[in-house]
């Protein structure tokens, strides 16, 4: 691919790495010295991170005179906003410390693997309204389902450490027991909403195709009609078992990783996506 | 000048010597201008809660006769005060106003009390460059270790652990019913430790069902007799259980029954009985919690380490902060030579100028140029020296003699 002018919006999606990364290492400092103090700068930095990268984002979308969805540098970078601003949100209003922690490596992976590719020609891979709405509805269903992941997590860690009644540390990095449960069934529910949305979405975008597009056959469309199914089982489960136990959190962190893998297969195996 | 701490705290003076020394808050300015008239101390602060009464001064002589007579004449007793002068009395502050030296260590009201105190005897015109410079030193390092280190975090009380693990598990205790099965009095002290967290729904079964009685209505709750214990279990989101009983009050099956009818929703046990009054194997359930005074007591030894370990981190930035200040203090009085030094030759040199009668405007200018490039050549080497050399406290003493510098 040619290489282009320097885009502006590296350099500050660059220092945002760099926030979130010390960040992480705040956290664990933190974690490794049990001082909780250490959390409050922490998280300060994650919110430097978070607007470093709106900056960038606006700046990638103002560049190309268009919504900042089209290829996967900017997906990434617009999923480190949405993870970042959620993490935070639910961190001050719930003190759910672990997801911000969690979003730090999140969001230092999305940027580490965006930056690279936004020195290069942006493939556009989005068009028309239904699509986008497909993929901006799909990033709010992976925030979610990522949270729900993180409080699934939690809340089988908390319920270990309670039983084993040895180092309750964890406690300093998130809420109650039952907080995380609440956490983790509306972000579950939200999830699975956001993505039965996003896949309408891409459904009425498929529609609109003609019948040589092949649709119907591109493997990516059935692993994430796969996951959704996962998704419905996890949701199922959930309402019955309260969002407790740990057959629950077993499906839970499968639908999770079933969205992850549709999420990233776009990128890792272009053409497994053919039909965009 | 000496920096000095007289005082009694809870350790030297019980609470009846404590409360007749003690001083209200807002009279703090007042008492600390009477004190600095009664003692001739240039600068004082008064310090006053219910846990301490300690006064701080800068004097150049021993003020500790005068300070006990006015404590003699304002509150008709001579207290034993502890002592400490210069480093030590740093030392002491900054121990103080980092609640190091509380009771609760690593509590920060004393920080908030420090800062009204000498407010208080600033405002009064108490304070000088040496109270003002320690105190707000004091203050710096104060929170300093409170952004650094938080041994107050680590409860050591089995009573507030079993609260405090409570808080873990659900998600506001205001929203819980507890359950205490025996009314006596370990009970109530662990029953305190919860509504202090904001407990508010409580019930009590009891062998004797008067005392039941008795501390529900106590408590807003209401009482059970203790064959009820197995029907209403389903009720309490946490039971504490602490009443002598051959075998256990609880079993199983008990906590397997109430946790159903709860769809799950989890149950905290507390059994700080011996011999046990839950059955062990409650524990074995999921969202079923149990502790047993021996875990509690092992959380407490592990959170006496990590506050050991806390204040351990805060003993070495006070003692870092402590020696700064010291080193500082020491150039204080230099200091205070050179700025009077300078000062006296400009004045001489004013004084000469202003002698001259018959000179042009443009003449003064130089003339006035040149008397002042003199007097900075002329004292550049003593003031030189007298900042950078090693017996500066010695030369500076000699200087306010020889000059006659007051």
């Amino acid at each position: 691919m040619p290489e282009l002018a320097p885009n502006p919006a590296i350099p500050l999606l660059s220092l945002s790495v760099l926030c979130c990364l010390a960040s992480l290492l705040l956290y664990v400092a933190g974690i490794r010295n049990e001082d909780p103090r250490a959390f409050r700068p922490a998280r300060s930095l994650m919110f430097v991170a978070f607007g470093l990268t709106l900056a960038g984002l606006v700046i990638l979308g103002s560049a190309r005179g268009q919504i900042p969805l089209t290829s996967a540098a900017e997906f990434l970078v617009a999923m480190a906003v949405v993870v970042s601003i959620v993490s935070l949100a639910l961190d001050l209003t719930r003190g759910m410390r672990v997801l911000t922690m969690a979003a730090a490596a999140a969001c230092f992976l999305n940027l580490a693997a965006a930056l690279p590719l936004l020195g290069r020609t942006p493939e556009d891979t989005l068009a028309g309204f239904w699509s986008r709405v497909h993929v901006v509805v799909f990033l709010g269903s992976f925030a979610a389902l990522e949270i729900s992941f993180v409080s699934s997590v939690t809340h089988l860690l908390l319920q270990r450490y309670l039983k084993r009644k040895e180092d309750l540390w964890l406690f300093e990095v998130v809420p109650s027991l039952e907080t995380v449960r609440v956490i983790n069934a509306s972000s579950l529910a939200l999830g699975f909403l956001l993505f039965t949305a996003g896949l309408l979405a891409a459904y009425f975008y498929a529609r609109s195709a003609p019948p040589s597009a092949g649709w119907r056959t591109d493997p990516k469309i059935w692993v994430t009609t796969l996951s959704w199914l996962v998704c419905l089982v996890a949701v199922l489960l959930g309402a019955r078992s309260a969002f407790r136990g740990r057959v629950f959190t077993a499906v839970n962190i499968a639908a999770f990783a079933s969205v992850l893998l549709t999420f990233l297969v776009t990128f890792l195996a272009p053409g497994f996506h053919r039909f965009v | 000048m000496r920096i000095e701490a007289f005082g009694v705290n809870h350790r030297t003076a019980p609470v009846q010597v404590r409360e007749k020394l003690a001083f209200e808050e807002a009279s703090l300015g007042r008492v600390a201008a009477r004190l600095r008239e009664h003692t001739g101390a240039p600068e004082v602060v008064l310090l006053s809660t219910c846990n301490r009464v300690e006064v701080y001064v800068a004097a150049d002589d021993d003020v500790e006769p005068r300070l006990l007579d006015f404590f003699l004449k304002e509150r008709g007793l001579r207290p034993a005060l502890y002592r400490h002068a210069d480093s030590e009395a740093v030392r002491h502050l900054f121990r103080v106003a980092s609640g190091l030296d509380s009771m609760v260590v690593g509590e920060t009201q004393i920080l908030g009390q420090v800062k009204r105190a000498y407010l208080a005897a600033k405002d009064a015109g108490c304070t000088g460059k040496y109270l003002n410079k320690l105190f707000q030193c004091a203050l710096y390092v104060a929170k300093s270790v409170h952004s650094n280190s938080s041994p107050g975090l680590y409860s050591v009380s089995v009573s507030s652990i079993a609260a405090g693990l409570a808080e873990k598990i659900f998600r506001s205790l205001a929203e819980t019913t507890l359950l205490v099965v025996g009314a006596g009095e370990t009970g109530q002290f662990t029953l305190d430790a919860f509504r202090e967290r904001g407990v508010r729904r409580f019930l009590v079964a009891n062998r004797t069902p008067e005392r039941a009685a008795e501390l529900a209505r106590s408590l807003g709750g209401a009482a059970l007799p203790l064959d009820a214990l197995a029907d209403h279990l389903h009720e309490a989101d946490i039971v504490v259980t602490c009443i002598t009983h051959d075998g256990p009050v609880i079993t199983r099956g008990h906590a397997e029954a109430a946790s159903r009818r709860r769809r799950g929703a989890p149950m905290f046990f507390i059994d700080i009985a011996v011999p046990r009054n839950v059955d062990p194997a409650v524990d074995l359930l999921e969202d079923v919690y149990l502790y047993n005074i021996d875990d509690l007591e092992s959380i407490a030894a592990e959170n006496l380490r990590r506050r050991e370990k806390q204040v351990a981190r805060c003993e070495a930035i006070v003692e870092q902060e402590a020696r700064k200040f010291i080193a500082g203090a020491a150039m204080f009085d230099v200091q205070d030579v050179m700025v009077k030094l300078r000062s006296l030759f400009d004045s001489v040199a004013q004084q000469e100028l202003a002698g001259l009668k018959d000179l042009s405007p443009e003449q003064r200018q130089e003339v006035e140029r040149a008397v002042r490039r003199i007097v900075a050549k002329l004292l550049h080497r003593p003031l030189a020296s007298l900042q950078n050399g090693s017996e500066s406290q010695v030369a500076a003493d000699f200087i306010r003699r020889l000059f006659d510098l007051k």
